[in-house]
């Protein structure tokens, strides 16, 4: 549908954003208490990781540039509509843990940083409210809504990993690779539910506008742009930190404090972090269009308006924090999945180009 | 859809539209005690908090008032904050605190690893702020007048952050202090301040002491436990090692004319040879004179040479002299502020046997050379 075109160039950029989020706020912290200070080491291995599965996928966008399938007609001409179900359950499960621990996250930043509590429900409602919204308008209201954001959030997120560069030592990152290579990419795989920031691009996969073909020099340089700043962000966080790292949960937000050390510079670091968190959310409103979407192919309720059960069950899985902690969903739900979600967020991609072939392939026998 | 319906949908809206505004509690401005600096002294049972709260006046206040400070005495330091709030009737706000004093009997009697982690632990608290320790307690320094400041948090604060990095101190904030107390050796230092007094020119507050604040003692700790108070010239010596801090003076009369030596900027460099550590010193320096007293850094142009031989050759004797008997002190209180610990932990990784070595098995090979500059 013409509401759902995302042009390669938007993708570029809204992955760009989407890379941070939970990197930049829990993830530090977690990493920090498996590997100390090679943490940046587990994210650089993740991130090449990651480069890898994503031009499997660009590939497969490419391939897909005639017929324009959607992932479902895909999967369903190629693995059977079992298993096709079964990977939409995956995506789904993996949005909505995101989207409650991305929530989480916002919800402490408020409370310790701008001093504002609230309770749950009347916090996430309006959020849920904007993300169904921009399931109504389509992907390309939340495409260009980045797109116009896109330099006032990239210059913030600038400014707070950049302004305490002077202060930190980078020599207490030494020696590198401590923690052994072993440890190191282990704990990449422990902790690969927070990488793969381009499951979204599966959902506008028939919706992709490419211009000149082309797809991999836009999007492979937006991630290469992401993952130095995360890199560099979490080797500034932990050089800041030592070892009270493993201890901090909103990494961002402690760095933009720590920066603000005189009275006369006042907090500015508000203004930064709340020009960022806009990117946080618009990265929520993509996971919530994306959850919509797998229970539309799950159930299979095609409609120009939006199926209230989906918005209510949507709804109420967001309100699973007020029950489970982060930390409790990290260490069952996330840990028990931990094979199945590798299965669609790195062997699915690497399959992807021979799964679009496959389905063009069939489609151009039946025609 | 119906006009019923419209109007159904309308109020519905207007309705969340309210419970959501309304359920955000937020704090109004005039319900908070925006606390600017905290003296932390040891009461009989617990901790005694001085709180500086920003009092930005009214109508009905003198003019130039621009803090008071409040006392309250707790089990622990939230205890004491939550009394602060009870006295003052209003919520104790820390997210601007820029200075913590701790007083001379709890640093040298007591461990206050808690009253540390309480601050460090607080998501709002800024790990940047200045820490220091007073000659005396901390409640005295946090109730003294600052002749050429309105508020004794801002006069230290900027004594600690800024001035002291100009006049050869080396100051500490409280994240790197904490470090300091929980990795490795676990030896770090605090600034010891103590108070000078001045004639009082304060006609609003004619009975308050006024005067200025010295920064010139530091205090060493291991885990938060007081291990030796370094003097003067060992405070003087610690500059030395530490190449962002400027403004050494040395004076020496060996030519026959007492000359002052100023440090324009410095490069130290540490390294491991074997088991031995080596730390060479340069100082670059110029005659000090009323035009000289500002960093000029070490591409400054080369100038006329004016600083005769015996002059240089008298303070480099001199400034390694100091720069020993630190180094010795170390060794012999078994503190490591020099971070000699660390140059090992960059090479070799942390180690149960790393963290644990004496001082006195990590020798150090020092050289100090003066530049004319």
């Amino acid at each position: 549908m013409e509401k759902n075109k995302v042009g390669i160039n938007q993708l570029a950029l809204m992955y760009l954003l989407a890379i941070a989020g939970g990197k930049f706020l829990n993830l530090p912290s977690i990493l920090a208490k498996d590997v100390g200070h090679d943490s940046w080491l587990t994210l650089l291995f993740g991130f090449v990781f990651d480069a890898v599965c994503l031009t499997f996928l660009l590939w497969a966008i490419k391939l897909n540039q005639k017929k324009q399938l959607d992932l479902s007609t895909i999967l369903d001409k190629t693995v059977s509509k079992v298993v096709s179900k079964i990977i939409m359950v995956l995506f789904f499960v993996i949005f909505i843990i995101r989207t409650n621990i991305l929530l989480a996250s916002c919800y402490k930043l408020f409370a310790v940083t701008f001093d504002v509590s609230t309770n749950w429900i009347v916090y996430a409602l309006p959020i849920a409210a904007i993300g169904f919204l921009a399931v109504q308008l389509g992907f390309n209201s939340i495409a260009r809504t980045s797109q116009l954001l896109f330099g006032i959030i990239f210059l913030a997120v600038l400014v707070l990993i950049l302004s305490p560069v002077t202060q930190v030592e980078f020599t207490s990152l030494l020696p590198i690779g401590e923690a052994g290579f072993g440890k190191i990419v282990g704990t990449f795989f422990k902790r690969s539910f927070w990488f793969s920031d381009y499951l979204f691009i599966y959902f506008v996969f028939d919706s992709i506008k490419v211009k000149n073909n082309r797809v991999f020099l836009p999007i492979l340089s937006a991630f290469a742009v992401g993952a130095v700043m995360t890199i560099a962000m979490n080797a500034i966080f932990v050089s800041l930190y030592g070892s009270l790292s493993q201890d901090i949960e909103l990494a961002l937000s402690k760095i933009g404090v720590y920066f603000v050390s005189n009275s006369s510079n006042g907090r500015w670091d508000w203004i930064t972090l709340s020009v960022w968190l806009i990117s946080v959310f618009l990265k929520i409103m993509v996971f919530i269009y994306c959850a919509y979407k797998c229970l539309e192919k799950l159930f299979e309720f095609k409609s120009a308006k939006l199926n209230v059960y989906a918005v209510i069950f949507i709804t109420l899985t967001l309100m699973l924090p007020m029950f489970v902690s982060t930390d409790m969903l990290l260490s069952t739900v996330v840990a028990w999945g931990m094979i199945p979600f590798c299965i669609v967020q790195y062997l699915l991609p690497i399959s992807m180009p021979f799964l679009t072939k496959l389905a063009n392939s069939k489609l151009e026998k039946s025609v | 859809m119906s006009n019923i319906k419209r109007i159904a949908v309308f109020v519905v809206i207007i309705l969340f539209v309210v419970l959501v505004a309304s359920s955000f509690v937020g704090s109004e401005i005039l319900d908070r005690a925006i606390i600017i600096g905290l003296g932390v002294d040891k009461a009989e049972n617990g901790v005694k908090i001085t709180a500086e709260v920003v009092s930005p006046g009214n109508g009905s206040e003198q003019i130039g008032t621009y803090s008071k400070t409040v006392t309250a005495v707790g089990d622990s330091v939230g205890q004491a904050l939550n009394r602060i709030a009870e006295l003052t009737g209003k919520e104790a706000s820390l997210g601007r605190c820029l200075l913590i004093v701790l007083g001379q009997d709890l640093y040298e009697n007591v461990d206050f690893s808690d009253v540390i982690e309480y601050f460090i632990r607080s998501d709002s608290f800024k790990e940047s702020s200045a820490i220091c320790c007073s000659q005396g307690s901390a409640e005295d320094i946090m109730n003294k007048g600052s002749a050429l400041s309105q508020s004794v948090s801002l006069a230290l604060t900027a004594l600690i952050q800024d001035q002291s990095e100009k006049v050869a101190i080396v100051t500490n904030n409280l994240l790197d202090y904490t470090l300091s107390q929980r990795e490795l050796f676990k030896t770090g230092f605090l600034n010891k301040v103590s108070f000078v007094s001045s004639q009082n020119t304060d006609s609003n507050n004619p009975d308050k002491d006024q005067g200025y604040f010295v920064l010139d003692e530091t205090v060493v700790f291991k885990s938060n436990r007081y291990l030796y108070s370094m003097d003067k010239e060992e405070t003087k010596a610690y500059a030395l090692f530490d190449d962002k801090v400027l403004g050494d003076t040395f004076s020496s009369d060996a030519s026959g004319k007492l000359l002052t030596l100023n440090v324009n900027s410095k490069k130290v460099d540490k390294k491991i040879n074997g088991n031995q550590v080596e730390i060479n010193i340069k100082l670059y320096a110029k005659l000090a004179r009323t035009d000289s007293a500002d960093v000029e850094g070490i591409f400054v142009s080369k100038d006329k040479t004016e600083i005769p031989k015996e002059t240089i050759d008298d303070i480099t004797n001199y400034a390694t002299t100091i720069a020993e008997t630190l180094i010795n002190k170390q060794i012999e209180y078994n503190f490591d502020i020099l971070d000699i610990h660390e140059l090992f932990r960059q090479k070799q990784g942390t180690s149960e046997e790393l963290s644990n070595k004496p001082m006195s098995e990590l020798p150090v090979k020092l050289k100090v050379e003066i530049v004319e500059k």
